[in-house]
């Protein structure tokens, strides 16, 4: 039996502050100073992508330390992530498969930039469906 | 795999909820399993037994044909 483990979503968001709080000054200084205004992160520079970054997490963190509960990952839960994940890893793998063979036919042009976030947007979705199908099955 | 853990567990006048505490599980695993849904691991059918007071693990558990 996998052991059960207790995640305190309240207790773990002060690490998620602290981080969110940490990319918004070191962004707003980076703003400020000029540093690395001008490399771009698709079309953020990297001081505006810090400081996005940092009010995201900041809402996450306050979000969970006001409705945060405590999650249990027992032996189910446990098994019902790595099988979605198992899924979500192998549609990634024959979706760049598919991609490859498409890509010799017609030659594909896309940012890269671009193309990571269609992939972790793609692995978040997948990822949330596949746990949703195996939560019904299992 | 069938099991009786409802009808063991009305017996003794638990909640799914004072089982999924008693076996160190969530609701969820203990509603999967009552449907048949899950098959528990080895380990977790003892801590089931153990807490439903059955003698042997054959009468809560069933193998089926």
């Amino acid at each position: 039996m996998t052991k059960t483990k207790k995640y305190d979503m309240k207790k773990n968001a002060k690490y998620r502050l602290f981080i969110g709080i940490l990319f918004l000054i070191i962004g707003i200084v980076f703003e400020i100073f000029g540093v690395f205004v001008t490399e771009n992160l698709g079309n953020l520079s990297f001081s505006k992508w810090l400081i996005f970054t940092g009010i995201l997490l900041l809402i996450i963190g306050i979000k969970n330390s006001i409705f945060g509960k405590e999650v249990i990952y027992d032996e189910r839960s446990q098994m019902i992530i790595n099988k979605s994940l198992s899924f979500t890893m192998m549609f990634l793998v024959y979706g760049f498969l598919i991609l490859f063979i498409i890509g010799m036919i017609k030659s594909i042009k896309i940012d890269l930039s671009l193309f990571v976030s269609y992939v972790i947007f793609v692995f978040i979705i997948v990822n949330l469906l596949a746990k949703y199908y195996y939560n019904k099955k299992l | 795999m069938e099991n009786k853990i409802q009808e063991f567990r009305k017996k003794l006048k638990l909640t799914q909820q004072d089982l999924a505490d008693l076996v160190d599980v969530t609701r969820q695993t203990i509603i999967s399993l009552e449907q048949g849904k899950y098959n528990p691991s080895l380990e977790l059918a003892y801590k089931i037994k153990k807490e439903l007071k059955v003698k042997h693990i054959e009468d809560v558990f069933l193998l089926k044909d």
